[in-house]
């Protein structure tokens, strides 16, 4: 599934060509931010794959870069924001042959990309509230996406509408497709997002936190929905979260991200039974459970909180919090994800040895500021 | 049970109400109310924490801000233990037995990032309601800044610096000694983790827990999260549009739910591991509009046991076993997992 290359491999006629098993290749993707606070690197050197039939989960605080991820490989990204180096290696079949786009070196406003955008790789956004205009119909909101990206007729692309908000579980379909969205509740509009989501048939959806705004008994029917849809229509998709326990529901590979970073990826059951970055281990063990947690037993925090974006800590971005933080070494050297088993990998020096510390030491982590943030007890 | 100074009860509900009018038409006729709160009972025993979980509209913070006095309730009683040992019934306090009142009870807010005032210093947030109330001045209110935020593990150092400074938990940290520079019994805590991120949340439920040992505060904790509930919470009451549909000890609600709609919440909530599945079926429907619930039970549409007797009359809060409470026709016969552990 993952095969993260040297951070500073960029894609040449000598690497190999993408498998057509992924639908989905990313390669030390940057996304910068020029801030008047310094480069807010939001997304530094991010590299996986996904395979056409998965559920890849990406796990992160807020700040880490996930929904950065998701704006860049939809090419949303907003000025100030550029990708300054990266690959997204995009592999479809167009007419049988399978095919494959750099979506990074698409115009994103061409025509290719308007296409890929919201009909080949779409997207559910996290908040249901504000992701529809509230001056059109639901209907007529769908009906531009399908009529965008299909060659359907007006009355065509209603019936097609019809028929996806009965998919996702709308009751009266005909009726409904006609009111606005502040006749629909929270629930309601995700469903609706979804529909439009799946209207073109995608090969990927990106769901990111699509159920955040929601109530639990709600998430549970959305969850629900979209795995079956998901199994139902064969695309892969990326589930982009906070929370651990949509991730080990949902998902069958997981990338955990911290400060713009990939810091683990392995298979679900693998990272909840084995995690192997010192972060992964910290925030499984800070999460309260239902049913295990007793009311004697303290929460294990993890110390300090996740630091500003443009004073992003030298070294690896984690070595001020880490449990096991190695001194002289953490704060010195920039780790390398590190293959520890047949479907693990790591980025942490604790599984590096020293050459690789010294062959760190050639590429120092100049652009670090040191933290402004005040301190904090513990 | 009443409040009496043996029995250690501190707050005591009673068939509070609290209902918003819908107005509408040229004449801002009341064509009905929004029951936020409807008939609610129950009390608080000094020190401890009572979690107070439901979805959204549920009127948890309604609740909440009925009983800090926020709101004023549209009936029902609200009686309050003082420190002197005295009874205030909250409803009817006015004037100075309100700002008594305040030194009782106080608020912790869900976003630390709305809570606090921009243009404030850390310093003058936490000294407002000493201020406010003439409580210290000059190098007392100083030191007892100082003393609060050392309570909350704020260096004491960063009192004139601005929130914007600070992260999430440094906030709420903030809000929290805002909230303790009263000297409060009561700490009313309206999802104080919510917002935060989960590496942060465990930090600030820890916190709550030590203060709560080292001060004797009891907490009426207010959320959403389940999870975050059986960590900190004593007992637990859940609420459904309005009312109260179970309240029981921890353990025992999340082992031995008697109520449905407990069960279905428990079995909503995704569990962070893999190899457990989630609840079978999701419950169909949505939350009822408490300006307009069905009839019956409020939650017999959404029921997997619903009866006839559901459709048409409302179940009480009935005593089951030993402090359960359950508000469900079937409370007694239903064979309800809980939550496996």
């Amino acid at each position: 599934m993952v095969a993260p290359t040297e951070s500073d491999a960029s894609r040449n006629p000598a690497s190999p060509p993408p498998s057509a098993e992924n639908v989905l290749e990313v390669r030390d993707l940057r996304t910068y931010f020029g801030l008047d606070e310094g480069t807010v690197r939001a997304l530094d050197g991010v590299s996986f794959d996904i395979k056409r039939d998965s559920v890849l989960g990406i796990v992160g605080e807020s700040g880490c870069g996930k929904s950065v991820l998701a704006r860049s490989i939809m090419s949303i990204v907003q000025p100030p924001g550029y990708i300054p180096s990266g690959e997204i290696n995009y592999t479809r079949p167009v007419n049988g042959v399978m095919q494959t786009d750099d979506l990074v070196q698409l115009d994103p406003d061409g025509e290719k990309m308007r296409s890929i955008r919201g009909g080949e790789i779409t997207m559910v956004f996290q908040e249901p509230m504000v992701s529809f205009s509230p001056v059109y119909t639901i209907g007529n909101q769908i009906m531009e996406a399908v009529m965008l990206h299909q060659k359907v007729s007006k009355a065509e692309a209603r019936n097609r509408t019809i028929e996806m908000l009965g998919l996702v579980g709308i009751p009266n379909p005909e009726r409904r497709i006609d009111e606005y969205p502040f006749n629909f509740s929270g629930g309601m509009r995700q469903r609706a997002m979804i529909a439009m989501a799946l209207s073109s048939n995608p090969k990927l959806l990106i769901a990111d936190e699509p159920t955040t705004a929601l109530d639990v008994t709600t998430q549970a029917q959305i969850l629900e929905l979209l795995l079956k849809l998901q199994e139902e229509f064969g695309m892969a998709m990326i589930l982009i979260t906070h929370n651990l326990g949509l991730v080990a529901q949902m998902a069958k590979e997981v990338a955990v991200m911290y400060l713009g970073k990939m810091v683990e990826q392995t298979d679900v059951g693998t990272l909840f039974s084995n995690p192997q970055h010192p972060y992964t281990q910290e925030l499984l063990r800070s999460i309260p459970r239902l049913g295990r947690t007793k009311q004697t037993s303290r929460l294990t925090a993890i110390k300090g909180s996740v630091p500003p974006p443009y004073s992003r800590p030298s070294g690896c971005a984690f070595h001020p919090r880490c449990p096991k933080v190695i001194s002289g070494v953490c704060e010195k050297f920039t780790p390398e994800p590190i293959q520890l088993s047949e479907n693990q990998f790591a980025s942490c020096l604790l599984y590096s040895d020293a050459e690789e510390h010294k062959m760190g030491e050639t590429l120092p982590d100049t652009t670090a500021i040191s933290s402004s943030e005040p301190e904090e007890k513990e | 049970m009443t409040i009496t100074k043996e029995n250690g009860v501190l707050l005591d509900i009673k068939n509070l109400k609290v209902h918003f009018p819908i107005k509408k038409g040229l004449w801002q006729g009341t064509v009905g109310h929004v029951k936020a709160v409807d008939d609610v009972s129950f009390q608080l025993v000094e020190g401890e924490t009572l979690g107070l979980v439901g979805e959204s509209g549920c009127g948890k913070t309604t609740l909440g801000k009925a009983v800090i006095r926020a709101l004023k309730p549209t009936d029902g009683d609200v009686d309050y233990q003082m420190r002197d040992g005295s009874t205030l019934n909250t409803r009817e306090a006015e004037g100075q037995q309100l700002r008594d009142l305040r030194h009782e009870m106080q608020f912790i807010f869900q976003d630390p990032f709305a809570s606090l005032n921009p243009r404030m210093t850390v310093f003058d947030i936490v000294a407002d309601p000493l201020r406010l109330n003439r409580l210290a001045s000059g190098k007392a209110l100083e030191d007892k800044v100082g003393e609060m935020l050392q309570l909350v593990s704020l260096s004491p150092s960063l009192t004139r610096r601005y929130p914007h400074a600070f992260s999430g938990g440094q906030r709420q940290r903030i809000g929290i000694a805002r909230a303790l520079a009263m000297d409060p019994r009561l700490v009313i805590a309206d999802e104080p983790v919510s917002a935060l991120d989960v590496s942060v949340q465990a930090q600030i439920l820890n916190l709550m827990q030590d203060l709560q040992e080292r001060l004797n505060l009891t907490f009426l904790f207010i959320s959403h999260d389940l999870s975050v509930v059986q960590y900190i919470s004593h007992r637990v009451a859940v609420m459904y549009v309005g009312k109260l549909v179970e309240l029981a000890p921890t353990e025992e609600i999340f082992t031995n739910p008697k109520h449905p709609y407990t069960q279905a919440l428990l079995e909503a909530v995704p569990v962070p591991n893999p190899a457990i599945a989630s609840g079978a079926t999701p419950l169909a429907g949505e939350v009822a509009d408490p300006a307009n619930p069905p009839a019956g039970c409020y939650f017999n549409p959404r029921c997997p046991f619903a009866q006839d007797i559901c459709r048409v009359e409302a179940p009480p809060l009935e005593e089951v076993s030993p402090g359960h409470f359950s508000s469900c026709h079937f409370s007694k016969e239903l064979e309800l997992a809980g939550v496996a552990s």
